[in-house]
């Protein structure tokens, strides 16, 4: 017992050292009755206790060389320290000949005590010194050589200095030389990220790399631009007209525009006129730009479709363009072969303000295989569907993406139509105008609207099937209304809905799976009408998944397997007897141990 | 031959004293002290009475392919554009109908059987002169937990969105998140919120109220909201382009809290005992330091081995 009195009371006194140990200047806590304020160059400290040889003659920068004689404050005094004004770098004096205000070492003040006239010293017109300070908190004794004080820091928190007279710590000594040769490297190696200048201008190289904008040339301006591929950009859509073609990839870009004043602009703005989409000619390589009289190296683009020019034909802007598509042959680093431009054109109203959609199409395919491989559409996955991707249907030998209808903007059935994707169910409607009042008429009408103009017999199997091979397709599966249900001479028996159901499935392995068509349903709803003008049409598409999965290959438990995120690492404890009772031995041992331990408390 | 110390046990020690005496009433006091500042620590120290738990599971989430939508024309006050997949709604609406093309898929991105988010387009065909400002949307989901209780539920995600300008494209993407005003239950089949969220069979107007729908909705104590807080609107829509709502629903993690019955006392228990035994020790020494030094009188008996003659002394 009684050790343990003497450890209790060695941590009492560690817990409290000032009464064991006297520390500086940590009583003389009386403030400073002359001095309010130091000003900011002392960063508002308040000096409480200060040590001697603070009157040593002034420095070059107003930094007090102490010498290492003079030791800490074991005699606290005190006093203000009133620091003589003079400086012999004054930075606040601005206005030669005028006492500057606050600025306690300007000579024209004639001021031997500033501070009784100003309100505060401006920072720097004081002399400064290096102090380096640590909470007082964490002193407990000083035995540093240079002085050392305590200041009471604005936040009211008390740190302890050192007055270190280090000349080559306290001053910028070392100037670097800076000529032509290491300014940049200088520059960076001191220098973060900065404000960089836009242009960068570089030589062009030999071939286009995928991504790479294409180069155009306009032979009667002597121009050379980029080829562009207008698309919508921020929250309007509106069209960036410079927005360039990338080398290599097809894709579309759609984006809008608004016409104030389209009687003008019909005929002048290019972007509806089809000629500022041939009208040059494109570089086959970049480097054709070294030599632009050489017509080796350009390539002009031919038109395909039928184009005229907009004509304001009374209210209405005829030939606009609204579609543009650019085939373009390449053939690796030799560069484009071929550019060829088919156009789609559209009629605009003048008034009121009209908006025109534009879409552009780029295609980029191999010069050789362009003349060899006709009409073969692109696959929807190889040899799997991808989703997203068509749906491939066939009639006969003709391959197409199966489609739903869709409706206009006023509710009746467009001529357009929506592609079906692999693995997005969808669904839309429309109402068709019923033209004909011949029943058989309207019924073909109506599977025509809804399935569309071709009547789909097989579906691919794979993203890649060839309609040459009918073992790649399957046969879709029908149920149509029976139409004799009724015994109605006046009434008509149509189908109003189509849907279409999927199955699909994966194959293959489980890292790699290839999604199948099994099988597909059309199944057709049908009503009576009779004499309406108008009937509601639906078709949806609902692709449903079959795959089995595989069990998931375990095998036996093992020793050596541990739980996920155990601290412990308790073997794992399986059902099985001997894995279990072997398992379960170390931790029986642990509560084991862990009651002993109680127990042997309570017997104590 | 050195002798070593093999083996040693401590020597038991009595001490004698009466019932009523100075060292009964201190061990009276040493057992108090002992046994009830453990329980008032633990209590103090807050969580000894735990009321509910939680876990996280992630939500078996079915799109049940059920959509309302009404959008909001302008800048003409009162017009509206209405579709759903309900035919009675549909019916109601006459010439505010308009199909549109709706393509939805679910996707299970990590291929665990649960789906992780859906992805929702919806094309509504507009004439030119149509301009939309607004947009109230009800998607309804089958929405299933399995850990604890078997909770199934039939929820929607609601947006309503709107922007001064006339629209062409609303894109969402956000999470369907599980809001609970009450804990679920420990253990067993919960179905009482299995319920439709809009009563499609209904052929009058009432039940496809956007209020009554919400209202009845809000009745739960379990729900599910649709958390996306920035819809971006984009404008611009050109003459014959549709307007066009993209939709990406997340089926996140939930954190789900359940109420605690009967396993309180184990966390309880478990508290005390470890604060306990830090008090049976450090009393101990106390006890042990007091009979040893003789701060209270008592006779001590001499050190002896367990059980011979202690049991005759008891006799």
């Amino acid at each position: 017992m009684c050790r343990l009195q003497l450890v209790l009371l060695q941590v009492f006194f560690l817990m409290f050292p000032e009464n064991a140990q006297p520390q500086p200047s940590s009583s003389s806590s009386a403030a400073v009755p002359t001095s309010p304020d130091l000003g900011p160059g002392t960063l508002g400290w308040t000096v409480q206790s200060s040590s001697e040889g603070t009157a040593t003659p002034p420095d070059v920068l107003g930094i007090s060389t102490v010498g290492p004689t003079l030791v800490t404050s074991s005699a606290p005094r005190n006093r203000t320290v009133e620091v003589f004004p003079v400086l012999p770098v004054c930075i606040c004096d601005l206005t030669p000949g005028t006492c500057d205000i606050n600025c306690c070492c300007d000579r024209d003040c004639y001021l031997l005590h500033p501070r009784t006239v100003f309100s505060f010293c401006l920072p720097g017109s004081l002399r400064s010194s290096s102090w380096v300070c640590v909470d007082n908190s964490l002193i407990f004794r000083s035995n540093s050589p240079f002085p050392s004080r305590v200041f009471m820091d604005s936040n009211g928190i008390r740190q302890f200095c050192v007055h270190a007279n280090n000349s080559k710590l306290n001053y910028f000594q070392k100037l670097q030389e800076v000529n032509a040769t290491n300014f940049q490297a200088l520059a960076a190696e001191f220098g973060g990220e900065s404000f960089t200048s836009a242009f960068q201008t570089q030589s062009p190289s030999a071939f286009y790399r995928a991504g790479d904008p294409i180069l155009t040339y306009f032979p009667q301006w002597s121009v050379i631009s980029l080829l562009r591929q207008p698309a919508g950009v921020g929250a309007g859509g509106l069209c960036a007209e410079s927005n360039p073609a990338g080398f290599l990839e097809s894709k579309s870009t759609t984006c809008t525009r608004f016409f104030k004043n389209l009687a003008s602009s019909c005929t002048l703005d290019s972007a509806l006129n089809a000629a500022s989409y041939y009208d040059f000619a494109v570089l086959k390589v970049p480097r054709g730009m070294a030599d632009l009289q050489n017509m080796e190296f350009q390539v002009p683009v031919t038109v395909v479709s039928q184009v005229g020019p907009p004509v304001l034909a009374g209210n209405t802007c005829q030939n606009v363009v609204s579609q543009v598509t650019y085939e373009i042959e390449t053939n690796g680093t030799f560069g484009i072969q071929k550019v060829s431009v088919s156009f789609e054109q559209t009629n605009l109203t003048v008034e009121p303000s009209p908006s025109l959609q534009q879409h552009f199409i780029f295609y980029f395919r191999p010069f050789q295989q362009s003349t060899a491989a006709p009409l073969t559409g692109p696959r929807s996955g190889n040899p799997g569907y991808i989703v997203g991707k068509p749906l491939l249907a066939l009639t006969g030998d003709i391959s197409y993406s199966m489609t739903l209808l869709q409706s206009q903007g006023n509710g009746t059935c467009s001529v357009k139509r929506h592609v079906v994707q692999f693995g997005v169910n969808a669904m839309s409607g429309c109402k068709l105008r019923v033209k004909t009042a011949n029943c058989s008429h309207l019924q073909q009408e109506i599977y025509q609207t809804l399935h569309g103009s071709l009547r789909p017999e097989l579906i691919a199997i794979f993203g890649n099937a060839d309609p040459a091979q009918k073992e790649g397709w399957t046969r879709i599966l029908r149920r149509s209304c029976s139409v004799s249900a009724k015994n109605c001479t006046s009434c008509c028996f149509i189908p109003v809905s189509l849907e279409i159901q999927v199955l699909w499935s994966f194959l293959g392995l489980q890292s790699n799976p290839q999604a199948h068509v099994s099988s597909a349903r059309f199944l057709y709803q049908c009503q009576s009408v009779e004499d309406s003008q108008e009937v509601p049409l639906t078709t949806l598409v609902n692709f449903v998944d079959i795959t089995q999965k595989p069990e998931p290959p375990r095998g036996q438990p093992r020793m050596d397997w541990k739980l996920p995120f155990d601290f412990f690492s308790f073997k794992v404890a399986f059902s099985r007897a001997i894995d279990s009772q072997k398992s379960s031995v170390p931790p029986i041992l642990i509560l084991c141990l862990l009651l002993l331990g109680v127990l042997n408390l309570e017997t104590n | 031959m050195a002798l070593h110390e093999l083996f040693s046990h401590p020597v038991e020690r009595g001490y004698r004293a009466g019932l009523c005496s100075k060292a009964a009433l201190f061990l009276l006091l040493a057992a108090a002290l002992t046994y009830i500042p453990p329980l008032l620590v633990a209590f103090r120290s807050h969580g000894f009475w735990l009321k509910r738990s939680s876990y996280e599971e992630q939500p078996t989430v079915r799109f049940q392919h059920q959509v309302l939508l009404v959008a909001l024309l302008g800048p003409e006050p009162g017009g509206v554009l209405a579709w759903s997949t309900f035919p009675a709604f549909n019916r109601l609406q006459g010439d505010r109908l308009r199909v549109p093309l709706v393509s939805t898929r679910e996707e299970d991105r990590n291929q665990d059987g649960k789906m992780d988010r859906l992805h929702f387009k919806l094309e509504l065909p507009l004439q030119s002169t149509e301009h939309i400002l607004g947009v109230q949307l009800i998607l309804t989901f089958s929405y299933q937990l399995h850990r604890m209780s078997t909770f199934v539920m039939q929820s929607m995600a609601f947006l309503q969105s709107s922007f001064a300008v006339p629209g062409s494209q609303l894109h969402v993407n956000g999470d369907l998140r599980l809001q609970q005003r009450q804990p679920l239950s420990y253990g067993g089949l919960d179905v009482r919120y299995n319920v439709s969220v809009i009563n499609g069979t209904s052929p009058f107007a009432c039940d496809y109220d956007l209020t009554h729908i919400v209202a009845a909705y809000q009745e739960r104590n379990v729900t599910t909201i649709l958390d996306d807080p920035n819809p971006i609107w984009l404008v611009g829509r050109a003459a014959e382009a549709p307007f066009v709502i993209d939709a990406v629903i997340r089926y996140p993690v939930e954190v789900i809290s359940y109420p605690l019955h009967e396993r309180m006392i184990k966390f309880a228990w478990v508290q005390y005992v470890s604060i306990l035994l830090i008090f049976l020790w450090v009393f101990e020494r106390i006890k042990i330091f007091v009979f040893q030094n003789q701060v209270v009188t008592t006779v001590p008996a001499n050190a002896m081995p367990h059980g011979e003659v202690y049991k005759e002394h008891l006799s």
